[in-house]
């Protein structure tokens, strides 16, 4: 039994203009100790995922389908049960980490949270569990910075001490999103670094959520690419990057900027924007946008085609698709 | 901290220097000459004259001011001019009433807000949410001397459950007076207490929408867990001002309310003191009262810093 099976997920919004379907017919399997990378761009489901495994979907969110994790389906499991789960066996980490710390309270306290709530310590022994998290995070001194506020640590020590609370009851899984944006590109490799050591450490699983392909590349053993609420394409890291195959993926990956590519070298775009999740096509997400699209795409959900053990991609035109890799599909 | 609180302190006193000429000012300014009031219209010239040598109100403006304000130092607060008594004695009895009343109000206002707005917050856009806003619209509504009269009809004559007024004084027992207070301070405490709700509730919402209350639901906290560990807190910044904003309003509020309930309190005693254009009394009562005020902001800004550690960092 996989440590995390997620089968045919649905996230849907209300809104006042009518429901927002933010993830659709979402699979995933991860085992303990693989990391999985989500990427897609802005509003393509990425957070809502990671918020629905967590069950800390916003008031107007639904959900439907399972969650399993352990075989356990957390989507029928009370408030209550959940509160169990969360922090305990699965853990958070944070885009933000300027505000996803409490400003009047001292980090060692909110790192103490945790360690008295899940594992029972006393205030004393959680102080000194505290202070060690702290090191093994990397921040300097920390039996001093165990009672600064958040106001006085940098941007980077805010989001280690993201990962010493989310890593005080040693989870099953670890959920990062867009753990590094916020950050300094120096400080994003330390903390990944940091992350992917303690992943290692503590046996974890990592759903790492990220925007960028790079981060995805080097951090991740398998990725679902998202686009418009749905996963267009999924497999093992290398495979992906290896064969980009879908549309949207080769897009994306056309639109980094490349070293060598030169002062006056334009990047490549993909034209259009993400797709209305109130309004969607009927037919493929990504029809408005894809140079290959037919009226095939715009009326017929794409089926998800096995390229090779694992490498699944959800497209009507594969092998104009596969054809395209060599000179590229936008100019 | 030590800065924060010296400037703040500076602060207190530079309001009260100038609270104390504002109030002076004014009433050098107001017409109406204590000497002839105390005296009557048909006073001769010469009888006017001499009493006002007497009470001193001859001497310039400026001596007076400086030996009102020196005389305050020493605890010399002087004489009445229309009952002849340290206005200490005048004073005193009916800031047993004032401050009593205007504590208890000011705990029913917030007991009452804090209760109604975090009930409301946690049910946001339920029925009980609903209501209560609906009622705390009704309650700002309501003028307090009109809803004293009501408050007279229904639960003192009606049901005689509390006096319709005056004030037994404290020697005549604690629950008593107790007793005498409640329908006055529930007058006060009705109009603030909506307002506080109301701004209680939107503080909580604003908090519950916060990026770290995220973070505390991700620890396992529960709702309600997460409300009282991390929204709180947070969520009593601009509920604090509003009360030390509020503290003004209460005792403005009491001159009102204790006449309705005919108590003797700084409200009855600073009005009388107008109509005897008892000068020497209004600046008294007044400056107490803007004194009252200020030093309620000034321990409202302490309790800023105390719960927000970010302020002492940047010693505003």
């Amino acid at each position: 039994m996989a440590l995390l099976e997620v089968k045919e997920l649905d996230v849907s919004l209300s809104t006042a203009m009518g429901p927002a379907r933010a993830v659709r017919n979402l699979d995933i399997i991860l085992e303990k100790g693989q990391t999985l990378g989500i990427v897609g761009e802005s509003g393509c489901g990425k957070s809502m995922t990671a918020l629905a495994l967590m069950g800390l979907l916003p008031e107007n969110g639904t959900t439907s389908g399972e969650i399993l994790m352990n075989g356990e389906d957390l989507l029928v499991k009370s408030e209550k049960e959940m509160c169990k789960i969360r922090g305990n066996r699965m853990a958070m980490i944070f885009q933000e980490p300027m505000t996803s710390l409490n400003p009047v309270h001292t980090v060692g306290r909110q790192i103490m949270e945790p360690l008295r709530l899940h594992r029972g310590l006393s205030k004393k022994d959680a102080f000194t569990e505290a202070v060690n998290l702290m090191e093994r995070v990397g921040i300097p001194n920390p039996s001093e910075r165990v009672r600064n506020y958040p106001h006085q640590l940098s941007g980077g020590q805010r989001q280690r001490v993201m990962i010493a609370i989310a890593l005080s009851c040693s989870p099953d899984i670890l959920i990062a999103d867009e753990p590094t944006t916020a950050l300094d590109v120096t400080i994003q490799d330390q903390i990944l670094e940091l992350i992917q050591n303690l992943v290692k450490e503590e046996g974890m699983s990592l759903i790492l959520i990220s925007h960028d392909l790079g981060v995805i590349a080097e951090n991740t053993d398998k990725v679902l690419v998202m686009y418009g609420g749905t996963v267009v394409e999924s497999g093992a890291t290398d495979q992906i990057f290896g064969n980009l195959t879908h549309p949207y993926t080769q897009g994306l990956f056309a639109a980094m900027p490349k070293l060598g590519m030169g002062r006056n070298g334009r990047l490549t775009t993909i034209p259009g924007t993400v797709p209305d999740l109130i309004n969607l096509p009927t037919g493929c997400t990504f029809t408005d946008r894809c140079p290959l699209a037919t009226s095939e795409c715009r009326n017929t959900v794409p089926v998800a085609f096995s390229l090779e053990a694992a490498h699944k991609v959800s497209c009507h035109h594969l092998d104009q698709a596969i054809e395209a890799r060599g000179e590229g599909l936008y100019k | 901290m030590s800065v924060f609180f010296a400037k703040r302190f500076l602060t207190l006193l530079a309001t009260l220097v100038g609270a104390s000429i504002v109030i002076f000012i004014v009433m050098e300014i107001l017409p109406g000459d204590p000497a002839l009031v105390i005296l009557g219209v048909e006073a001769t010239d010469e009888a006017v004259l001499a009493l006002t040598k007497e009470l001193g109100l001859d001497q310039p403006a400026l001596d007076r001011y400086f030996d009102w304000i020196f005389g305050m130092l020493q605890g010399e607060l002087g004489n009445s001019y229309a009952y002849k008594v340290p206005v200490w004695e005048l004073v005193e009895g009916a800031l047993w009433i004032t401050i009593p009343l205007a504590i208890m109000s000011m705990i029913m206002s917030v007991t009452l807000a804090l209760v109604i707005g975090l009930y409301a917050a946690a049910n946001h856009n339920k029925a009980g949410d609903i209501s209560l806003m609906g009622i705390s619209q009704l309650g700002i509504s309501v003028p307090n001397f009109w809803l004293a009269v009501l408050l007279i009809l229904y639960f003192a004559v009606e049901l005689r459950w509390f006096p319709a007024g005056g004030f037994p004084g404290w020697d005549e027992g604690f629950w008593v007076c107790i007793r005498a207070l409640i329908l006055p301070a529930v007058a006060l405490a009705t109009v603030q207490g909506a307002i506080l709700a109301r701004i209680t509730r939107s503080s909580v919402l604003e908090v519950f929408r916060e990026d770290f209350v995220r973070t505390a639901r991700a620890k396992g906290l529960s709702q309600r867990s997460t409300l009282w560990l991390h929204v709180l807190r947070n969520a009593m910044i601009p509920v604090l001002t509003v009360m030390g904003l509020q503290f003004a309003n209460l005792l403005a509020g009491t001159v009102i309310v204790e006449n309705v309930f005919h108590m003797p309190g700084l409200g009855s005693t600073v009005l009388k003191a107008i109509n005897n254009r008892d000068t020497i009394v209004v600046e008294n009562v007044v400056l107490l009262l803007a004194a009252m005020v200020v030093i309620t902001n000034f321990v409202v800004d302490i309790l800023y810093a105390v719960i927000d550690p970010r302020l002492k960092a940047h010693d505003i």
